[in-house]
């Protein structure tokens, strides 16, 4: 049975993917503000020596960007799936349990990070600091924790769709990613001595995690975001993510072998992955045609303009981010030089904002609309505009920055100095590597005004409408 | 491999994939306007894209694999926007007429 909500009503799980929009947003401003002290000390090392070491910067940066993703994953699934299965979420209670564990467990962790920092490297350290795996640093309690609300979190969906007595084609796919998103997560919980095979498996996590089951995930609110943002079809969406899956199938999973070059694994992954990596592009180039067209369609016109905006970025941020930046570095013979060098933070800024962010942007705005306005013909303000073109121009420039550094220490350190120790020193005092790193720091600053500009327009958008605006597009 | 290779190599592999992207972007936006100056400027990025795939190829820096793999990606690259374009208003117009 279906339960419709009158106008302007939400259910329990929209007002929960509430909170999970707000936590997401302040973990958004963590990730920026920790990013920019670690930019920092690239520039000034005896910043915060002794207090606040890099490393912890970094980690803080890192981890709270896949915690607020990842909850802003959450928030736009709870946000819709009622929608979706015309009914109230199942488990709602459990749900508002693991949200406030997974909070208070994530409050732990970083206090941990901050005070404790760091341990002996042995059994305790691995259970209640850091595990010391570079992104996935979490302490294997948080670990257990991470994979029991991502349970609870698939139950709430399966028995939503079971009570329902309904399973669409979105509903389903992301049925199936939710089993791959808490499974791959346990490879990373596969520890073992040997740094061949740890890596090996930690890579499951850093790149079939993110890479394939977020993909996949960012598709599947995409999509029920689309049927309500445009009023597409929903044969046609779910043509589409069918065909997505397809792809990150066809050429992602196996795309996964460019991060086996260089760890110790048989010579094969060179050709198996570069094969794979050099066809992903082709998709996104694919996905450009259809945003052009979509936009095209709707004039870019809609009740929700910032929502609409955001949604293009995504396709374009993809194809830029991952393909373009992704491309340059991944045939093995590139990559043997440009590893690990700054040219992998670049592409990484730019794939997690293009890919991500932008879709939980598009989702918290359209929240928002049915929360704040839902009878305005049009959600709008003037500082949406100002937050999506700060925001836009801030994280190109910090990836350029990074790209001409990263650039810089390829050739220098790696191509001309052939990695020695005295080539390391030569790239990192070369102007273009110093330079580049200086202009991080300025468009770091940029992008924390951008996010200030953005969270402002996110707690002030549609209070005080009184204006009356003519329908000009699809219903929200 | 030299460190001109290195070089060359990236840059013609941005500039491979960004052309395709911006040749995909104008076709579908000439398309959409039907604007024809549009759809031949496209072609412009085409020509481009087509170029970084042989800066790629035709110096001895990669093993014929690696030649025939970027050759084949190009070769894709050049008729997606036109394919992509049929799938997607075909699929619309399926959509509108039931």
């Amino acid at each position: 049975m279906t339960q419709a909500l009158p106008q302007g009503k939400l259910y329990e799980s929209q007002k929960l993917a509430l909170w999970y929009f707000w936590v997401a947003l302040a973990l958004f401003g963590a990730q920026v503000l920790f990013g920019l002290l670690a930019a920092w000390q690239y520039l000034d090392p005896n910043f915060l020596y002794g207090k606040l070491s890099f490393m912890t910067n970094r980690m803080l940066h890192i981890n709270a960007m896949i915690v607020w993703l990842l909850l802003g994953f959450m928030g736009g699934v709870y946000w819709f799936l009622p929608l979706e299965l015309g009914r109230e979420v199942v488990g709602i209670r459990l749900a508002r349990f693991a949200f406030f564990t997974l909070i208070a467990a994530v409050g732990i962790v970083v206090l941990v990070y901050l005070l404790v920092q760091y341990g002996p490297g042995n059994a305790f350290t691995l259970w209640f600091i850091t595990e010391g795996r570079e992104y996935i640093e979490a302490p294997r309690w948080a670990d257990f924790g991470i994979v029991a609300v991502m349970a609870i979190f698939l139950y709430n969906v399966v028995a939503t769709a079971i009570k329902a007595q309904r399973i669409t084609g979105v509903v389903a796919v992301l049925m199936f990613d939710l089993v791959a998103l808490a499974g791959l997560y346990m490879a990373g919980m596969n520890y073992t001595p040997n740094i061949s095979m740890d890596q090996y498996f930690w890579w499951w996590v850093v790149h079939l995690w993110v890479e394939a089951t977020w993909e996949v995930l960012v598709g599947s609110i995409m999509a029920m975001a689309l049927m309500h943002l445009l009023g597409t079809p929903r044969r046609i969406v779910e043509t589409w993510l069918y065909l997505e899956v397809a792809l990150v199938f066809g050429t992602g999973i196996l795309g996964l072998g460019h991060h086996y070059f260089w760890i110790g694994t048989p010579e094969y992954w060179l050709g198996l992955g570069g094969f794979f990596s050099a066809l992903e592009p082709i998709p996104l180039v694919a996905m450009v045609v259809h945003a052009v067209y979509d936009a095209g369609m709707h004039r870019m016109q809609t009740v929700n303009q910032p929502a609409l905006f955001w949604a293009i970025a995504q396709a374009f941020g993809n194809f830029i981010g991952a393909g373009v930046w992704g491309f340059m570095q991944t045939l093995p013979q590139i990559n043997l030089y440009s590893h690990g060098t700054q040219l992998a933070p670049a592409h990484g800024h730019l794939a997690f904002f293009g890919a991500y962010v932008t879709a939980i942007l598009t989702v918290i705005y359209m929240a928002l609309h049915q929360v704040r306005r839902p009878e305005l013909p049009r959600f709008d303000s003037k500082l949406w505009k100002w937050a999506f073109v700060l925001m836009v121009v801030g994280i190109f420039g910090m990836s350029a920055a990074m790209t001409i550094a990263g650039f810089t220490q390829t050739m220098v350190e790696r191509a001309i100095g052939g990695s020695t120790w005295q080539a390391y020193i030569d790239a990192q005092q070369h102007p273009w590597f110093q330079s580049g790193m200086v202009w991080r720091f300025v468009f770091g600053v940029f992008f924390l005004v951008s996010y200030l500009v953005l969270l402002w327009d996110l707690v002030t958008i549609g209070k005080g409408e009184a204006r009356v605006v003519k329908e000009v597009g699809a219903h929200d | 491999m030299t460190s001109e290779a290195v070089r060359d190599l990236m840059l013609y592999g941005m500039l491979m994939v960004s052309a395709a992207g911006f040749y995909a972007m104008f076709y579908a936006l000439g398309r959409m306007l039907e604007r024809p100056s549009i759809v031949t400027f496209s072609y412009f990025f085409a020509a481009l894209q087509a170029l970084g795939a042989l800066g790629m190829i035709l110096p001895p820096y990669l093993d014929p694999f690696w030649k025939y793999l970027i050759a084949f990606s190009s070769a894709v690259y050049l008729f997606i926007p036109q394919g992509m374009w049929w799938v997607v208003t075909t699929f619309h117009e399926k959509e509108h007429a039931h």
